[in-house]
């Protein structure tokens, strides 16, 4: 796989071709907004999906079905050129189009990814929250498998965690507390560094250092920038090549976007990969305004 | 190493996964575990505990690995009738054997396939556990004489030796896993019929050794809780069934018992079925004491204090008798108290007399119901530094309406000269207001109020939580280190309250991780905190240290979601729902008394007992529950006006706890 | 009219700002005693904040994520500072602090090859032949042609070894393999354009103000041939107020650092939440941060009070501390005073 990756400041200098078909989710504040109509611009046919993590099933323009179909419904993307749009679209789908691609054949494709500007903070008693910061609301997140990606957590077997981490310390939280199978001696936290704006990254140590400390996670601590697949995947493949003997890999993809990119690609392409995800459903205006486009060429993705 | 870091190596890390299954030379044997009846009762067991009870600990305690610990030289010869297997189920791989193109009824066999595989794994394991323990009816040797030819009805490859017939059900498990990830692309194994082939092992145990005549093996399934609907039933089947050599135990959250349905027609019936036991309301009984312990022994084993407990006392069942006399109970919570002094009601008055600021701000008080009155009496015929805590309440006595001034004084005069008086007699105006009147004068300032210090208050925060307890400790120990590394006991009721007020804000943002509906549960937390809050600033403190509510009825009606969320908070220990009430009125959800988890106490500066309770409608509720921002706000500045809240000295805004607009 | 309005009106047009301001601040503080004094003050919340922030920064340490300090130079640090207020002033600061470790700081190497210096070719083309991956394509055991670029560390001739350029350098050697004949100093430019390159990545960790890198361009006599080259400048971390004098001076070299610092990071900037608590004001933290230097006897004198090139920065490197930060952070010439990190 080769993985080349542009940043621009607005959409107009990408200067894309038209695609034939671009992956789109829902506009839900200004970066998705912008990021739908921008792909649907660039496509003949921009296809909206999403993925009901209960059901196992993806909603693909007005059609349900298993998400482990998703490789036989996508025939038609065979031989024609594909872009996703990353920012509207979770990290479930993204992983699943990768791997339909795989499977496919599709080794060209492109991902778009709009960073955001600000986050919305709560603004809470301002001294003792400064770190508090919502991002997903309405729908209560739960971690449940994914199709084609599972694995039973056991301390049985040799098992090797990477947590990348975002704002959100619930999240690995509930994790390591829900799985206490999971071992902290075996797990390695990747925080994003760079991130999107100098001592962002604060965000993501305050918030999740207590539970590093609570659970003793002492696999190691890792940092790849946090709008960099490329990096992402690297250190998953330095991961990889660490594994004992008989040790199975699983990754909780609970940081940013773009580190999620990057998971997904891995993940794709390695299928005795695991994945442990709790599919967060995004709150509204949950983040402001549009900060850098990014596009990632995917080639000779096998 | 730092005291620092030992203090934290000490009573601020999970160290439960480093221990491992084997938890034999660390378990404390809770002072409740008699009540567990584990010896002699074969009813199944229904543990409920949350996080920080010690359910895992406990369950681990039981499982064979601990029982027949490689460390444990003394293992009397009725073991075996009690053979744990612990199952802590990966709910979000069992949440996979749902749907995708299968029907319900494969899912159904398959799971009670995952279920007999890991059973089996697990009791194969066990066997090994008592060969190379200290148990001399059964030794490895033996393992290699079984003959498990009979199983191959169920399986014409299983292996017939033990050491092959292990790894196959491992490789069973293994692709088993494979097949759920992808069940369109992967054939389906052939599926054991759960509960059948798991009786048919132990028959074919019992016969080939007769040293396993009177096993019994037992179950611990825990995290009963995530799994769906239909996985419940079949545990709950095998449940109802259960008896020995096989009996099947769950361990779950509180409140998470929402189906007593079976995949047969009856469902389970407490009175029958099982015994439950809430490990958090044993705990919560007896809490002192325990705590005392788990803290001593901690430090101690962290060689950060002398031994104070006898270790071995600790960690045998034979040792409760000794450790359940009441000297016994009174020396160790003693010895706690000396590191973690309690705060006396009267020297709570004291710090605020002697404190510059504090003191002022009394007179201040006093000076503002006075003219309130309109009264033409001075601050000083009212504030009296021999007589603190009269002084303290005075101001909230000016504000009733049914008090005059001068009667407020007569009664004054009446304490001074040694006489009766409504200020320490019946009528108990200090005993009634001095909290509320402190917590009110401390509420300005940066500083914790020394109400939260103190070991018994700790206990009383943690509310049977070890963990909460351990923290609070942890926290106020580290502020008690020294410039030269040692620590500066007995720690200064500030430092505790400071501490107090640290975890109290750590364990806030924890409620986030609480389940799926852990973010909307935290927004709730602040939202009621707020109000109690608020209701403990009323001038006049006549419903004072109000901390629990209860749903009195009201225009709108609580819906089932509502209740489900409710449910969610009593799950996870956010809100308790007060026992007795619970007892008078168990058809009327509306009627329970709700409190408010003590441990987000501090944070809020409200009070962490039982007092007054604060009656909400059931709009009011739905407000909190689900309201916009602007109804919150709404139901605010209401009783912030029907209260006659003082927001003077208020040094962030009154919603300074909520969210800034959704 | 008030005595400030007269003083502050007509009858100081003619008198330079800097005078002024001073003449209004001692009228403020001094003669006129009863306007108010804007205070430093520990919010509520404030002892509980000030705990918090001391865990969190102990468990960082503890567990990797701020490796390179250790917790008995940060608890060295925090006991220089005895009141209230001062412990709090000091939380804040740490609560702000950007402190890059050196696995962060490979981190952002590699975000430099992998991000910015291809974006940076492709804004403006550099005149080498088309690299694909440039860690790999650079690496030095398969390196077969010369690709025409060389990574110049910014330091100048002289200078003594452990300069941050140097550090860089090293790193680029050490961990991404990257061939050593690609790496050169300033004093080599000059000759390496002479045999024929023409694309130099002037690599460094901070650009504060921009004058060590002008100093080096000067000095090495490279400021000629820039019209004639291509120049980019790579920092990992740049200041605003440095790129723009940099964008001024040598308006031919691209400017691509790996993060940027605006105003908003520095502390006493009124854009900027370090001191932002519902209580204080930037005024009353930089009153009262001056005054504190006072107190610990760390006699920077003038603007540098504020780190060089009054800069106000709260960031640092595990291999290097910017002199744009505050002394606070750093000062060693007072042996009474415990400094975090050392210069």
């Amino acid at each position: 796989m080769n993985l080349q990756m542009r940043e621009v400041e607005s959409s107009s200098e990408l200067n894309l071709a038209t695609y034939d078909y671009g992956f789109i989710g829902k506009a839900i504040d200004d970066r998705t907004t912008a990021a739908t109509a921008f792909i649907s611009s660039v496509s003949k046919e921009a296809l909206q999906i999403e993925y009901n993590a209960d059901d196992f099933e993806i909603l693909m323009n007005g059609e349900t079905f298993d998400a482990e179909d998703l490789s036989n419904k996508l025939q038609f993307c065979e031989g024609k050129s594909v872009i996703i749009e990353s920012t509207s679209i979770g990290f479930v789908e993204i992983y699943l189009l990768c791997k339909a691609f795989k499977e496919r054949g599709i080794e060209n494709f492109c991902i778009l990814y709009v960073e955001p500007s600000t986050y919305k903070n709560m603004g809470r008693s301002k001294l003792l929250h400064r770190r508090d910061f919502e991002l997903t609301a309405e729908f209560p997140p739960n971690y449940i498998g994914i199709p084609g990606a599972s694995i039973l957590l056991s301390d049985r077997q040799p098992q090797r965690g990477v947590f990348f981490l975002g704002y959100e310390q619930q999240r690995l939280d509930r994790a390591l507390e829900d799985y206490p199978m999971i071992k902290p001696g075996r797990c390695n936290v990747v925080f994003g560094v760079p991130a999107f704006k100098p001592g962002w990254e604060m965000d993501a140590f305050a918030n999740n250092i207590r539970v590093i400390r609570d659970k003793n996670i002492r696999g190691g601590i890792s940092f790849c920038g946090a709008e960099n697949p490329k990096a992402t995947v690297s250190l998953l493949q330095e991961i990889q090549q660490s594994l004992q003997t008989g040790e199975k890999l699983f990754i909780a993809p609970i940081g940013t976007k773009p580190n999620g990119v990057g998971v997904a690609l891995f993940a794709a392409l390695n299928s005795d990969t695991g994945l442990l995800y709790d599919h967060p459903v995004k709150g509204k205006n949950r983040s402001s305004k549009v900060s850098k486009w990014h596009l990632y060429q995917v080639q000779e993705y096998k | 190493m730092t005291l620092r870091n030992a203090l934290q190596d000490s009573l601020a890390k999970n160290r439960a996964e480093e221990i491992g299954n084997d938890v034999w030379e660390h378990f404390v044997i809770p002072t409740f575990y008699d009540k567990l009846d584990l010896e002699t009762a074969k009813k199944p067991r229904i543990i409920i505990g949350g996080r920080g009870c010690g359910k895992t600990m406990l369950l681990r305690y039981l499982s064979h690995e601990s029982a027949f610990s490689q460390k444990r030289q003394d293992i009397p010869t009725n073991v075996l009738t009690h053979i744990g297997l612990y199952w802590r189920a990966d709910t979000q791989f069992c949440n996979l054997m749902t749907k995708r193109s299968l029907p319900d009824d494969e899912w159904e066999t398959a799971f009670n396939h995952f279920s007999a595989l890991t059973i089996t794994i697990e009791l194969l394991r066990s066997l090994k556990s008592i060969a190379v323990s200290a148990f001399s009816e059964f030794a490895e040797s033996d393992l290699a004489l079984f003959d498990f030819k009979k199983l191959q009805a169920f399986d014409t490859n299983l292996p017939p030796t033990y050491n092959d017939l292990v790894d196959y059900f491992e490789s069973m498990l293994w692709k088993f896993v494979s097949w759920v990830g992808d069940v369109k692309k992967k054939p389906a194994p052939d599926f054991l019929p759960g509960r059948q082939f798991v009786l048919a092992l132990i028959s074919v145990l019992k016969k080939q050794c007769p040293a396993l005549n009177d096993a019994i093996f037992y179950v611990y399934f825990d995290e009963y809780e995530n799994l769906t609907l239909y996985q419940k039933r079949i545990i709950n089947t095998w449940l109802k069934h259960s008896k020995a050599p096989l009996i099947f135990n769950i361990a779950m959250k509180r409140n998470s018992f929402d189906t007593k349905e079976t995949t047969g027609a009856e469902s389970l019936s407490d009175i029958h079925d099982y015994r439950q036991h809430d490990l958090e309301e044993y705990l919560a009984d007896d809490f002192p004491s325990f705590a005392a312990e788990i803290l001593l022994l901690e430090l101690s084993m962290g060689k950060l204090i002398d031994q104070k407990v006898d270790v071995n006392l600790l960690r045998n069942p034979s040792g409760l008798s000794e450790r359940l006399k009441p000297e016994y109970r009174e020396k160790v919570k003693g010895e706690a108290q000396k590191i973690f002094p309690d705060v006396s009601q009267s020297e709570l008055a004291r710090y605020v007399i002697t404190d510059k600021s504090l003191s002022e701000k009394v007179k201040e008080n006093i000076g503002k119901a006075l003219k309130f009155n309109r009264s033409t009496l001075k601050v000083e015929d009212f504030y009296d530094t021999n007589y603190p805590e009269a002084s303290i309440v005075v101001s909230a006595l000016l504000y009733r309406k049914k008090n005059k001034p001068d009667e407020i004084k007569a009664q004054l005069d009446l304490l001074k000269s040694g006489k009766a008086n409504n200020f320490n007699g019946t009528t108990a105006w200090i005993h009634n207001n001095i909290i509320g009147c402190i917590l009110q004068l401390y509420a300005p300032y940066s500083r914790a109020c020394p109400f939260f210090a103190g070991f018994n208050t700790f206990c009383k925060l943690s509310r049977g939580n070890i963990r909460h307890f351990l923290e609070l400790c942890h926290n106020s120990l580290t502020k008690a280190i020294t410039i030269d590394e040692s620590f500066d006991i007995p720690v200064s009721p500030q430092k505790q309250a400071e501490a107090a007020k640290q975890a109290s804000t750590a364990f806030l943002g924890e409620i986030k991780s609480f389940g799926r509906y852990g973010e909307k549960l935290y927004g709730f937390v602040f939202r009621l905190g707020s109000l109690f809050d608020l209701a403990h600033r009323r001038l006049t403190q006549s419903e004072t240290e109000q901390s629990h509510f209860s749903i009195r009825t009201g225009d709108a009606l609580l819906t089932e979601q509502d209740n489900t969320f409710l449910n969610e908070a009593v799950k996870y220990s956010v809100l308790f729902v007060d026992e007795d009430t619970k007892k008078k009125n168990a058809a009327l959800m509306e009627a329970e008394e709700y409190l408010l988890n003590p441990i987000y106490a501090p944070y809020f500066h409200i009070s962490y007992r039982k007092k007054r309770k604060l009656e909400l409608s059931t709009n009011d509720v739905i407000c909190l529950l689900r309201g916009t921002m602007d109804d919150f706000t709404n139901l605010m500045r209401r009783y912030e006006k029907e209260w006659r809240v003082d927001n003077e000295e208020q040094p962030l805004t009154l919603f300074s706890f909520i969210e800034g607009g959704n | 009219m008030k005595i400030q309005d007269v003083l502050t009106g007509k009858c100081l047009q003619a008198i330079s700002i800097k005078i002024k301001t001073k003449l209004v601040r001692l009228l403020q503080f001094k003669y006129l005693p009863w306007r108010n004094k804007v205070t430093f003050k520990v919010p509520a919340d404030g002892l509980t904040y000030i705990s918090k922030i001391q865990e969190r920064c102990d468990d960082l340490i503890s567990y990797g994520v701020w490796e390179g300090i250790t917790s008995i130079k940060l608890y060295k640090w925090l006991a220089n500072f005895e009141t209230d207020e001062e412990k709090y002033f000091a939380a804040c600061l740490l609560d702000f602090l950007i402190y890059r470790s050196e696995s962060q700081t490979l981190a952002m190497i590699e975000q430099l090859f992998t991000r910015v210096i291809p974006d940076l070719n492709v804004k403006s083309p550099m005149p080498i032949p088309p690299i694909d991956d440039w860690i790999s394509h650079l690496n030095r055991a398969t390196l077969a042609t010369d690709p025409g670029v060389r990574f110049v560390a910014v330091v100048q001739h002289g200078d003594h070894p452990g300069k941050s350029g140097d550090i860089i350098a090293r790193d680029f050697k050490r961990k991404f393999s990257i061939n050593q004949l690609l790496l050169i100093d300033a004093t080599q430019v000059v000759e390496c354009h002479r045999n024929g390159i023409n694309c130099f990545i002037f690599i460094d960790d901070f650009l504060g103000t921009g004058n060590q890198f002008k100093e080096v361009i000067i000095r090495e006599k490279i400021e000629p041939i820039l019209p004639l080259i291509y120049a980019a400048y790579t920092p990992l971390t740049a200041h605003e107020t440095g790129i723009q004098a940099i964008e001024r001076d040598f308006p031919s070299v691209h400017i691509s650092p790996v993060e940027t610092l605006t105003a908003t990071y520095s502390v006493f900037n009124d854009t900027c939440h370090c001191f932002i608590d519902g209580e204080n004001t930037v005024e009353a933290a930089k009153e009262f941060y001056l005054a504190l230097l006072q107190r610990k006897g760390i006699n920077q004198k003038g603007a540098n009070r504020l780190g060089y090139g009054g800069l106000e920065l709260a960031y640092v490197f595990n291999h290097a501390v910017p002199d744009n930060c505050l002394p606070l952070f750093w000062w060693y010439a007072n042996t009474d005073f415990s400094p975090l990190f050392d210069r």
